[in-house]
């Protein structure tokens, strides 16, 4: 039996070397590639009609937009919308590479914690530099909440680790989730093939199998949610940018 | 538009009244669902919420438990590497490190209280969120 964790393997197809950097295309690049061009084919296609009556894949498209769309409003307001292409992007790319991830044989790009940490990173990177041009210095009223005088100087600290928190939050969440489903799922198909090789045993292998398809079909909701998480919680960052630290 | 026009009238002459009375209900049932519809394409669709409910619990769960966790690594980190860096082992550790709990209680307390009025008016832009 293989080991469960054999499926993160880096493996690289393409090597190629920038001034010592080692910037080769691996496949974790290459399912990245192929959630992007899936991602937008998708969307091009589903809306090259344009019809008034969308037709199923116009109508998935339109779903899509629209459950981003209300997310976006829900948490940032109308003015939020702006950053409507940025999570949009963030949540088709995230959800294809978590459905492409369930692909059997194939790679599950965030499950590597780099992948999850740069996108992490970029949305706090975003709020940081939207927040500083968008309030100056105000953006710190962030970390001043409505307290006493005499409880600042304990909750700035707290406050501002509580922000830091924030990118190892949303980056570990996705990895952690979608790394440990994998193993899971590997583990207990694992079950199904040892438990045939001994003999007598193989009568109770279907067990571990249901279980098996039970867990994918776990795995398909979980790579949906934390897609959707992954919206809503850049959502909730990014209102900090835009409304300041005054609420 | 009067529903008990005499037939023979206007273009729809040869509809009975009756067929004239449904096609009167039908389109004003549509207007009806038209301003409908134009009214929360802005807001939350209240059918859509229902159906998504369910995840949406799922996805907030999900979301709440990793925060505690989050807070108490991020503030042991940084207690870690102060006390590396400043010789002053363990005290900002342990600083930090309850700092750390403290910040990840607020988290989790702050995304409790934002689901609980999760449907706020766009129109606020969601500046009585948060604290």
């Amino acid at each position: 039996m293989a080991s469960p964790i054999e499926q993160f393997n880096i493996k690289t197809l393409i090597p190629l070397d920038f001034a010592g950097i080692d910037a080769s295309f691996t496949n974790a690049s290459a399912f990245m590639v192929g959630a992007v061009v899936l991602a937008s084919g998708f969307m091009v296609v589903a809306m090259r009609e344009r019809a008034l009556v969308p037709g199923r894949m116009q109508s998935m498209a339109e779903m899509a937009y629209e459950f981003v769309a209300s997310t976006v409003r829900d948490n940032v307001g109308e003015e939020g919308m702006k950053f409507f292409p940025l999570v949009f992007s963030l949540f088709m790319f995230v959800l294809l590479c978590n459905l492409l991830g369930m692909v059997p044989g194939s790679f599950t790009v965030t499950s590597q914690l780099v992948v999850t940490a740069a996108l992490a990173l970029l949305v706090i990177g975003i709020v940081i530099i939207y927040g500083l041009w968008q309030h100056g210095l105000g953006f710190l009223k962030l970390f001043v909440p409505d307290v006493p005088p005499v409880l600042l100087p304990l909750m700035i600290p707290i406050e501002i680790v509580s922000f830091l928190a924030r990118p190892l939050t949303l980056s570990v969440r996705l990895f952690a989730n979608m790394l440990a489903g994998h193993i899971a799922l590997k583990i207990f198909a694992g079950f199904v093939a040892s438990l045939l090789a001994a003999g007598a045993w193989g009568i109770i292998a279907p067990l571990p199998l249901l279980l098996t398809t039970a867990l994918t079909a776990l795995e398909v909701l979980v790579a949906v949610l934390q897609a959707y998480v992954f919206a809503v919680l850049t959502s909730v960052y990014l209102s900090d940018a835009v409304h300041g630290g005054h609420h | 538009m009067s529903v008990n026009g005499a037939p023979g009238k206007g273009p729809q002459g040869d509809l009975t009244p009756e067929e004239r009375a449904a096609l009167e209900d039908r389109s004003s049932d549509l207007g009806r669902k038209l301003r409908e519809a134009r009214q929360t394409e802005h807001g939350q669709r209240p059918e859509a919420k229902g159906r998504t409910g369910r995840s949406e619990a799922m996805g907030r769960a999900m979301k709440l438990s990793s925060e505690l966790v989050g807070g108490v690594v991020v503030g042991g980190a940084i207690g870690w590497y102060l006390d590396s860096w400043l010789h002053t082992k363990p005290w900002l550790f342990i600083l930090f490190f309850l700092i750390g709990t403290a910040a990840g209680m607020r988290n989790l307390v702050v995304g409790a209280m934002q689901q609980k009025t999760p449907s706020t008016p766009p129109a606020s832009g969601g500046a009585d969120k948060d604290k």
